[in-house]
């Protein structure tokens, strides 16, 4: 079983739980290559420390695979083009699905390795069909299923969450009882490879950070922006304007014509969703299920249709709006049905 | 050799365990000759006196024309770092043509792409198939702007040897310095820096029974150089910080051992080479030899290519069955590029990911080989079995052959 090794507290008693379950474990820890974006050094080569000192606590072989092309690829490039195009990306789920388990799968075959385990707090289970879905782990404040929406049936069947069923303290008293570091990584719905996204985009595409006029739907300036790239839709502070028509709020980024579009809170008011790159595991084509518009947001119940490549989510009480570039994660229950990339959303 | 873990360690290349002979002779300058060299008083000028007789004997094993171009550094990549920088840069030069070849240790590779980042301009200089850089392909590459010629003596994946003083003829000729890595080859072959005509050689401590930290830069009178390491201006203003006295010694006294038991060691040590490559081509099917067709190589290296299994895979099967041996070398384990010395010598990437090197050395006996063919045999059985593209695999090979 290949294990990925963030040298944090989490992947650390993942390790520890399947060995004590009598599992031949070998250790990965993914090189994301972040230092080279910050151009300085960073947290990800100290991980790659961390986990090989505890891969040696608990005596098990340990590997370095390195994804610092794929992660740049497949996560970092898009970020920048998402911002640049006035969206607002969810890098976690990209990268969970296209470098983590795609790399640890790749190495696992190389390796002769029958599963995959890290230390997300999130479950497998199986339908009555027998495919397989993920879902929310046994502790709600920790629950990480919404960033591993997209993992495909056949990575699910070669899956294994260890802590899935444990809360957050269990954990810690393990990691302490056994001796193993307590500390904290940055959690996962961090942007871990950016702490401030601006700078990051402004060196890639400064014409993401140009400033241009602030202005309502029907066309009337109310105010000037420093560059789209530093807002997102839904945002009320930070916008420098006030006065006749207020409280604003951002509903929409223009990035054509480099304009930020704002609006009373009640215009973010939406019902009708459509999710593109969607993910769909139910067996109809329309489903009764919950979704969450963004992570931690509360389940909104909807129905929802999947139509080709794209879901059609349609609420059942009209509610705030995320922004374009978010996930939306459909849930029956605990479990995830499927889910997309908001691309726009109605009244 | 069997370590106390129980681990058969054939793995010499990547490190050597120190020589008891050697932590003998260095040991008094760890506790009570642990003086300053540089400092005036009697504990200082012992001190220094043992580091100049091991300077002194290093010199004499190498035929350095004196004492003084004997630098003792950190370790092998810092005198690889050293000279490539070292001389490029002396006397202010910031431009001009370094060559590298393109399978050297990253501890030269590095430095040159870092050169090239300032504004020099280098050419990565491949060998031919069998592992070996032709001094007529040097020839055609050089230019008169060339300022430094850096080669290695032996590769440490492959272990070919490379004809150094042809080579340093070649680049003399039209002006430059030429600098080698040696790590893989002191101690192992006979060198003569002199014969050679090297103007900086580079040699590390570990990979012949010394210690970790210690490394040695042959240095030729004359040669322009700009320090790397500044501050006090020890090792004659070339590279600053107190040295390590201790490591210094024990580099002499490993050099001294490497020396006297070569006649022997080094037959002893083909034979056994012969022994592996032998037995293992004739167990595991498709095996093959990586550079088979080199002129000259180490006697202690073998790198073979394990066409359907991982190299990596290997490596973790091998270690829980109490074998060390590594793929691509040490240092790029860390990383699931394949080799760039196995592409470099004209490998498909699909191939050189299923290398493995074996490297010999004072402990390894006839025992450990037969063992090591025997626990290798069903791990490639395993991992082809599991291994869906295997059939694919031997038919492309075999269509390429």
């Amino acid at each position: 079983m290949l294990v990925g090794m963030s040298g944090g507290v989490d992947s650390s008693v993942a390790v520890a739980l399947l060995l004590e379950q009598g599992h031949e474990v070998v250790g990965a820890t993914l090189r994301l290559g972040i230092a080279e974006i910050h151009g300085r050094p960073c947290c990800g080569e100290d991980g790659v420390a961390e986990a090989r000192r505890v891969a040696g606590l608990l005596g098990v072989q340990h590997t370095v695979v390195d994804v610092a092309e794929a992660f740049e690829r497949e996560v970092v490039t898009p970020f920048v083009e998402e911002y640049a195009t006035g969206r607002t990306p969810n890098p976690c789920v990209v990268c969970n699905e296209r470098v983590k388990f795609a790399a640890l799968l790749a190495r696992a075959d190389a390796l002769g390795c029958d599963f995959v385990a890290t230390g997300h707090y999130a479950r497998v289970v199986t339908t009555p069909a027998g495919s397989r879905l993920v879902a929310r782990a046994a502790d709600r404040g920790k629950d990480q299923s919404y960033f591993l929406y997209r993992l495909s049936d056949d990575a699910l069947a070669r899956t294994l969450f260890p802590l899935g069923g444990m809360r957050k303290p269990e954990v810690r008293a393990r990691a302490g009882a056994l001796g193993l570091p307590v500390a904290e990584r940055a959690e996962s719905q961090e942007v871990c490879f950016a702490d401030d996204h601006v700078a990051l985009v402004a060196a890639r595409r400064p014409d993401a950070v140009r400033p241009g006029p602030i202005e309502t739907r029907a066309g009337e300036r109310v105010g000037s922006h420093a560059g789209i790239a530093r807002y997102t839709v839904g945002q009320r502070k930070g916008l420098g304007i006030g006065g006749p028509g207020g409280p604003w709020r951002v509903i929409a980024l223009d990035a054509a014509r480099n304009v930020v579009v704002v609006g009373s809170p009640e215009s973010l008011l939406a019902r009708r969703f459509v999710l593109r790159d969607a993910v769909w595991r139910a067996s109809d084509a329309t489903a009764r299920c919950s979704a969450v518009l963004r992570y931690r947001a509360r389940p909104l119940p909807c129905e929802a249709r999947s139509e080709g490549g794209a879901v059609m989510v349609t609420l059942d009480e009209p509610h705030e709006a995320t922004a374009p570039g978010q996930s939306v994660v459909l849930y029956e229950d605990d479990a995830v049905l499927g889910g997309g990339v908001l691309e726009r959303w109605e009244p | 050799m069997i370590g106390m873990d129980g681990t058969t360690y054939l793995d010499y290349s990547a490190t050597t365990p120190v020589d008891p002979r050697v932590v003998e002779a260095m040991l008094p300058y760890l506790t009570e000759r642990f003086g300053n060299p540089n400092s005036l008083y009697r504990l200082g000028r012992e001190a220094h006196a043992a580091l100049e007789d091991a300077r002194e004997r290093v010199a004499r094993s190498i035929n350095a024309a004196a004492a003084s171009e004997v630098v003792f550094m950190g370790c092998g990549t810092e005198s690889d770092n050293a000279a490539i920088f070292g001389i490029t840069t002396a006397n202010g030069r910031d431009r001009g043509h370094v060559v590298v070849s393109a399978f050297e240790h990253h501890a030269v590779l590095e430095p040159a792409h870092a050169l090239a980042k300032r504004g020099f301009e280098v050419t990565e200089l491949k060998p031919r198939p069998d592992g070996t850089v032709y001094p007529e392909d040097l020839e055609a590459v050089m230019r008169d702007d060339t300022v430094l010629v850096s080669i290695m003596h032996g590769n440490n994946e492959i272990g070919t040897l490379q004809p150094i003083s042809e080579l340093a003829r070649v680049a003399h000729a039209r002006g430059a310095a030429f600098h080698s890595d040696a790590a893989q080859t002191l101690g192992k072959v006979d060198i003569d820096v002199q014969a050679l005509g090297v103007d900086a050689m580079s040699f590390s401590g570990h990979k012949i029974y010394a210690p970790k930290g210690v490394g040695v830069l042959y240095l030729k009178r004359g040669t322009p150089f700009a320090p790397q390491m500044l501050g006090g201006g020890q090792e004659a203003r070339r590279r600053s910080g107190t040295q390590n006295v201790a490591g210094a010694v024990a580099f002499a006294r490993a050099l001294e051992i490497m020396d006297e038991e070569r006649p022997t060691e080094a037959p002893r040590l083909a034979a056994l080479r012969d022994r592996l490559v032998e037995r293992l081509l004739a167990r595991v099917e498709h095996a093959r030899l990586n550079a088979a067709d080199a002129p000259e190589r180490l006697p202690h290296i073998a790198n073979f290519i394990i066409p359907g299994c991982e190299g990596e895979a290997m490596l973790l099967h091998l270690d829980a069955a109490g074998f060390a041996v590594s793929t691509g070398s040490a240092c790029s384990s860390g990383s699931l590029k394949p080799s760039h010395v196995l592409l470099s010598i004209g490998l498909p990437p699909e191939l050189a990911h299923g290398s493995l090197r074996v490297s010999l050395g004072r402990w390894s006996t006839e025992a450990d080989v037969d063992a090591f063919i025997d626990a290798l045999t069903p791990i490639v059985e395993k991992l082809r079995s599991m291994n869906p593209l295997y059939e694919k695999t031997i038919a492309a090979l075999e269509r390429g052959a």
